[in-house]
């Protein structure tokens, strides 16, 4: 046993009988030798190739989040040349789409609504020119360009009409100008456009029309107001109409078949069945004849399918009166 | 010649060149130290190849020593030792090689003793077996030791006390 820390010396000559080992065998030693450099190297190498595996797989998500920094960082700045050389950038083009979503980052920064209001009758402005720049180079516009430019006319009037009387006024006149100016712009392109284009620069014409007579002929118009703006979405969204009832009297806020016939859907809030959004506007008097000329009406509202103008006349002639509630 | 610090530092990046010489210089010494406790000359060669395959994938994933090379090496090489006799009691072992290997009897009776140190070994704590084995077969100093397990020298001094006792117990009553 052990006594004061002495080692038995049968115990020690035990343990010394396992100290002799056998020698090693050089060539199992030269082999595991070779094997483990062999790991070593090729380990070497997988190293160096996965360094931007892990780059690309382990800081995915961190490079996500930079790379989507970098983007919004250059979509706020406007510093990023992509992003200003998108704006210059038809729908054909391949930058379009950054183009369109630096503009909607550029609303979603903006709190003040008259700015905003600015910004999104700026956009609309600006689909209209694509139509244009399209239509003059031969190609045929999208009709999503006109249900963007729509989209934001849309949300201008509806901001517009939360806006205080004084401010709503002068908005309501500013929106009404800039809505003038590209109907001209759409007129302008009525004769030399091509035979392809023109259903879509009908389309935006009526849609611009409308808009327009929504807006009514004067800030303090009774149709400018905050109700109405709000109530005609919430009809956009929600209406169906019944485009085969013909008994239907006429209405304020009625809107006419897709037959082009004139008849009346008796639209509403009440009744409907169809997308409000592939409605055509006719005028409301009923009247079957086109007022810019007659036997062009019922083409030109095919054309016009995805018009959503609810609640509005459709006279060709400027003003856009007749189809006032 | 390079320290074991700065050849660690160059393994960690995987260089040839201090992986060869790290073979080089611990091989031998697991390659005894696993032949002394496995008594198996191609088991200790494949316990060698083993331990130093084990720590080629931990320096690839970043693991691996932290400081002491030598001390992480030995450690390696134990835990698959005691392995290795988990998986095979040493009994079986016994029975089986120690007819085939030595013809001579003094060969064999050798062979049978060493056998039964390995067999009480066995019967102490993966701990103190490697206190034992580190300080009576490797020859290493108490500091080594308690640097290699991270202990303190006394704890290792209490693990060496009780693990002798516990031999001797074993050893000397059945030899009495």
């Amino acid at each position: 046993m052990l006594k004061n820390d002495k080692l038995d010396p049968r115990l020690t000559t035990l343990l010394d009988e396992l100290k002799p080992a056998s020698p090693r065998d050089s060539r199992a030693a030269a082999r595991g030798r070779a094997r483990f450099l062999a790991d070593a190297v090729s380990a070497r190498t997988e190293q160096r190739h996965s360094i931007w595996t892990i780059f690309q797989q382990k800081e995915k998500f961190a490079m996500n989040l930079i790379v989507s920094m970098l983007v919004i960082v250059g979509l706020l700045f406007g510093g990023s040349a992509a992003v200003s050389a998108a704006q210059d950038d038809l729908p054909n083009e391949p930058l379009y789409q950054l183009k369109l979503m630096s503009e909607d980052v550029k609303l979603w920064l903006l709190s003040d609504r008259v700015t905003e209001i600015q910004m999104l009758m700026e956009q609309a402005q600006i689909r209209t020119h694509e139509i244009a720049a399209l239509t003059s180079k031969g190609i045929t516009p999208s009709g999503d360009l006109t249900l963007r430019s729509q989209e934001r006319i849309q949300r201008a009037l509806q901001l517009a009409a939360s806006l205080d009387e004084p401010a709503q006024s002068a908005t309501l006149q500013q929106i009404r100008t800039q809505l003038q100016t590209q109907e001209l712009l759409m007129n302008q392109l009525q004769d030399d456009s091509c035979a392809e284009c023109e259903p879509v620069l009908q389309q935006t014409r009526e849609m611009l029309r409308n808009q327009l007579n929504q807006i009514g002929s004067g800030p303090s118009a009774p149709q400018s107001s905050p109700n109405q703006y709000q109530n005609q979405n919430q009809i956009r969204s929600t209406q169906t109409p019944l485009a085969t009832d013909n008994t239907v009297a006429p209405q304020g806020s009625c809107t006419p078949a897709l037959d082009g016939t004139g008849e009346q859907n008796g639209t509403g809030q009440q009744s409907g069945s169809g997308n409000p959004s592939v409605r055509t506007p006719m005028p409301q008097n009923n009247n079957t004849t086109n007022q810019n000329g007659g036997g062009t009406q019922n083409d030109n509202d095919k054309g016009n399918e995805n018009g959503p103008m609810p609640g509005s006349g459709n006279e060709n002639g400027q003003g856009g009166q007749g189809g006032k509630p | 010649m390079i320290s074991e610090q700065d050849l660690l530092t160059q393994a960690r990046q995987l260089d040839s060149c201090a992986l060869a010489e790290i073979y080089d210089l611990y091989s031998p010494r697991l390659y005894r130290y696993a032949v002394r406790l496995l008594g198996d000359p191609c088991l200790a060669e494949d316990c060698v190849a083993e331990v130093f395959s084990r720590f080629l994938q931990a320096l690839r994933t970043g693991r691996g020593p932290g400081n002491y090379l030598q001390a992480y090496l030995f450690r390696a090489t134990h835990n698959h030792i005691v392995d290795h006799y988990r998986r095979q009691p040493i009994m079986q072992e016994l029975k089986d090689n120690s007819p085939d290997r030595e013809n001579t009897e003094q060969s064999a009776d050798l062979n049978i003793r060493q056998h039964r140190v390995r067999a009480a070994m066995l019967e102490l704590t993966s701990v103190q077996q490697q206190v034992i084995a580190l300080k009576f077969l490797e020859g290493w100093e108490n500091e080594e030791i308690a640097r290699g397990l991270k202990k303190p020298i006394g704890a290792v001094k209490s693990l060496q006390h009780r693990a002798l006792t516990h031999l001797q117990k074993i050893l000397l009553n059945d030899e009495a």
